[in-house]
């Protein structure tokens, strides 16, 4: 059941009655808790195991380490913890990288102890879930945050639907004091989550699935298309990828917030960026922060010097690449980006003279995004062969080939200049400046943008992470 | 002097919209339009072309939606009918109703041809109700690739029988294709607003037909076979004819399917050259087909049955010619006969031999 489908609108229209009719606190908490073990059930219904594996298991760590002061038992239980959710993480998402690597080396005869890559099937939103329910282990053993004693708390802070396949990963700090409070929505939150529901649904579907048909067209077959077409493909799938994902991330702010419930931005505008750091930290903000906290930081510490924080960062984005995939173009992927940060941050300061030039501004908002894309073929490539025709094709400006249509080009600039405008104007409360007549009148011009430039049901793409 | 009393009635409120008010405010606005657009092509559509079968033998053209829907209602007038011959345009123009009726049956048999163009499997089943009322000994019905592995879905029926929708389908996929369809309508609208111009200058003038029209017309693109690959059986057309078998079955009456020969099944390619897709498709849901008319009880003829039937027999890649139909409808009404004689037990016979 996708957001963007029928299914899901009857699906929450259901939820959002009966929470309506429910009154008293258990029942709305038991009615969130079915609905989102309902919904991940309607993906597969096998795999809700995993997702009880997993809250049991924090839940139960969480408590013991709550009542246990001794610092080698505490480490014990968060070992005990890290090693069940990563166990089942890795296999099965890194189990067929690890068939790959073993395949490497005949002589080990290791390939069949791991799984090949067809044989699995990665349960849907397993990183998203794990790495929220590890957040909330680590931090109790920090004791950062206090261990929750309600199962039912706890288990709708692992499952809460709006935000369970594909984020934003909410920390537990931020989640489950709003869980306790148990508050319905206000009438304003309702409006301003019906806004970014149909904001983002327009993200993903408007804009991500159109230009889906660009970028698939060429990524099937990249040699046939002229350097031009390959560099429009690019930046449409820029705008693809961030319009799904960032649709997604707002239609679950949206949701959240029409069930009373604040969920944090994931997207900081990283397609207007003016230099690394802006991009990639405004990009999947609340995972990037965990892997800063839960990895970088660790890794690293607070006084180290340049070479140390250099190898974190690397090491921090190279994992986070791993995150989404084991495969070598996504270890390349997080690489980049992060041997980007560091350059950046090496040549800061010697280049600090002309940061204050409104040239080195305009050029880093050119520069940007152009070496973000690189990071697009990367990740949008399924093997670094392909990575090297796209980049070879396109390095060499070729005019032989497939052209596509200048269309293109004027609608990814259209896009672009509404996404500037968007930045410097909206403020997420639209309809609540606007009049009933006035809020009628969107949700129609929503629906019927939604209805007639439907693209191409196409799946979210952060559902395969 | 008294100051005048206080008025009694407070002054009246401004109504309140509550977020679900103005939501779905909001989104039947949006579809009103679209919904007006859909009525509106149902009062005027003309993409039924053509229907055959009144039971007298007079032909008559469809020239709209509600006379296909007529065709449910001239079924049901056509009480106590023997055989009837269903299915699209291979049985509208290849079967001749008349010789299967002369030559089926020593007595006097009654003979319904009920064909309509673009007949789907889904809309026959629809109709299976209807069919069971008629109390038939017998229903021929053809199935040729088109019917088994169509693109229609639900958003195309005509017919629309909720209980075997619900049998045939899951409730995800019928919403699905249902919201597929308002989806579709609103599209319609749109691109209608859009190109309206343009169209009434292309069209209009020649052609005389109502814009909605113009819009939902199909053009017929050359089948290159690229789904054989792809084809999963069963799909919902095989699943909506074993439905309409077990229907057909409970009333007492007996099914008999039927392949007809087309051009790209008869057509021998070039030495040196594979095939036809079209005969690797059919040899997969033919094998279906008989493993389903096995388990459901009707009797399944395939395209091979039908061996006088040669390639110069067809004036397109479907339509015989007149030779043609009279080879069929021979052959067809041999089997129809057969049918209609055998007991219980040479049918069920039949039925397993195949």
């Amino acid at each position: 059941m996708r957001f963007d489908s029928l299914e899901f609108l009857v699906f929450l229209g259901v939820v959002l009655v009966l929470e309506r009719c429910i009154r008293g606190g258990t029942g709305r908490k038991l009615l969130l808790l079915i609905a989102s073990y309902a919904f991940y059930a309607s993906w597969s219904p096998p795999f809700v195991i995993l997702l009880v594996f997993s809250t049991v298991l924090d839940y139960t760590v969480g408590r013991w380490m709550g009542s246990v002061e001794h610092r080698g038992k505490r480490r014990l239980l968060l070992l005990l913890s890290l090693a069940g959710n990563l166990g089942v993480l890795a296999f099965f998402k890194y189990g067929g990288m690890f068939h790959d690597i073993a395949g490497l080396v005949p002589a080990l005869n290791l390939e069949t102890a791991f799984p090949r890559r067809d044989d699995l099937i990665i349960p849907l939103g397993i990183s998203f879930y794990t790495f929220q329910t590890l957040s909330y282990t680590i931090d109790v053993y920090r004791k950062r945050i206090e261990p929750c004693r309600s199962l039912l708390d706890f288990s709708i802070f692992v499952t809460f639907f709006p935000q369970l396949i594909a984020g934003p990963v909410m920390r537990a700090g931020k989640l489950l004091p709003q869980i306790r409070a148990n508050q319905y929505a206000t009438n304003q939150q309702i409006r301003s989550g019906v806004e970014l529901f149909l904001l983002g649904l327009i993200k993903k579907v408007v804009v991500a699935d159109n230009l889906a048909l660009l970028v698939d067209a060429c990524w099937s077959a990249p040699e046939t298309y002229s350097s031009g077409a390959l560099v429009l493909a690019v930046f449409a799938f820029m705008g693809q990828i961030y319009c799904d994902f960032s649709g997604y991330s707002t239609m679950a702010r949206g949701l959240g917030r029409v069930f009373g419930f604040e969920l944090p931005r994931n997207f900081n505008y990283p397609l207007l960026a003016r230099n690394p750091v802006e991009s990639l930290t405004g990009w999947h903000i609340t995972m990037s922060q965990w892997f800063r906290d839960y990895v970088y930081l660790p890794v690293v510490g607070v006084r180290a010097g340049p070479t140390r924080r250099s190898l974190g960062m690397l090491l921090t984005w190279g994992l986070f690449g791993l995150w989404h995939g084991g495969t070598w173009a996504f270890l390349v992927w997080g690489l980049f980006n992060g041997a980007r940060i560091v350059l950046y941050r090496l040549t800061r300061k010697r280049l600090a003279p002309w940061r204050e030039q409104p040239v080195w501004s305009i050029a880093g908002r050119i520069v940007t995004p152009v070496v973000f894309s690189v990071g697009c073929i990367l990740f949008r490539s399924p093997d670094l062969q392909t990575v090297g025709l796209f980049l070879s094709r396109m390095l060499r400006w070729q005019f032989e080939g497939e052209t596509v249509s200048l269309g293109w080009l004027a609608a990814l600039a259209g896009l672009l200049a509404i996404h500037a405008a968007s930045k410097q104007w909206y403020r997420e409360d639209l309809m609540d400046r606007l009049s009933p007549r006035g809020r009628i009148a969107l949700v129609a011009g929503s629906t019927i943008l939604l209805s007639v430039f439907a693209g191409t049901d196409k799946p979210f793409i952060y559902f395969q992470f | 002097m008294h100051d005048p009393p206080p008025s009694e009635k407070p002054p009246p409120r401004k109504p309140r919209w509550t977020p679900l008010g103005w939501l779905l405010a909001g989104i039947a606005f949006a579809f009103a339009p679209a919904v007006l657009v859909e009525l509106t092509i149902a009062q005027q559509d003309t993409f039924w072309e053509e229907f055959s079968g009144i039971p007298d033998g007079q032909a008559e053209q469809i020239t709209d939606a509600h006379r296909a829907l007529r065709f449910e209602a001239n079924l049901r007038q056509n009480t106590a009918a023997s055989v009837i011959l269903m299915g699209n345009s291979v049985v509208a123009s290849n079967v001749a109703r008349r010789d299967i009726a002369k030559d089926c049956c020593e007595k006097p048999t009654k003979v319904i041809k009920a064909a309509v163009t673009r007949l789907t499997m889904l809309e026959t089943a629809m109709l299976g109700p209807t069919l069971t009322e008629l109390k038939p000994d017998l229903v021929v019905l053809s199935m040729n690739r088109w019917d088994a592995a169509g693109t229609d879905g639900w958003e195309g029926v005509r017919f629309y029988d909720p209980g075997v929708a619900w049998r045939l389908s899951n409730s995800s996929e019928i919403l699905h294709h249902r919201s597929a369809h308002l989806l579709g309508v609103l599209g319609h609208w749109f691109l209608l607003f859009r190109h309206r111009l343009a169209l009434l200058d292309i069209f209009g003038d020649k052609t005389g037909l109502p814009l909605g029209e113009m819009i939902h017309t199909t053009s017929d693109q050359p089948w290159t076979g690229e789904e054989v690959q792809e084809l999963q059986l069963p799909t919902i057309e095989t699943r909506a004819l074993r439905d309409l078998s077990r229907q057909l079955s409970a009333a007492g009456a007996r099914l008999l399917v039927f392949s007809a020969p087309t051009r790209e099944l008869l057509l021998q390619p070039p030495p040196g050259q594979p095939p036809h897709p079209a005969l690797e498709f059919q040899a997969k849901l033919e094998q279906h087909l008989t493993q389903a008319a096995r388990e459901e009880g009707f009797l399944f003829v395939p395209h091979r049955s039908f061996n006088k039937i040669e390639l110069d027999m067809l004036q397109d890649s479907i339509h015989l010619r007149k030779e043609g139909r009279r080879h069929l409808s021979t052959q067809l009404s041999a089997m129809v006969r057969r049918a209609l004689e055998a007991d219980d037990e040479t049918w069920s016979r039949a039925v397993a031999a195949q």
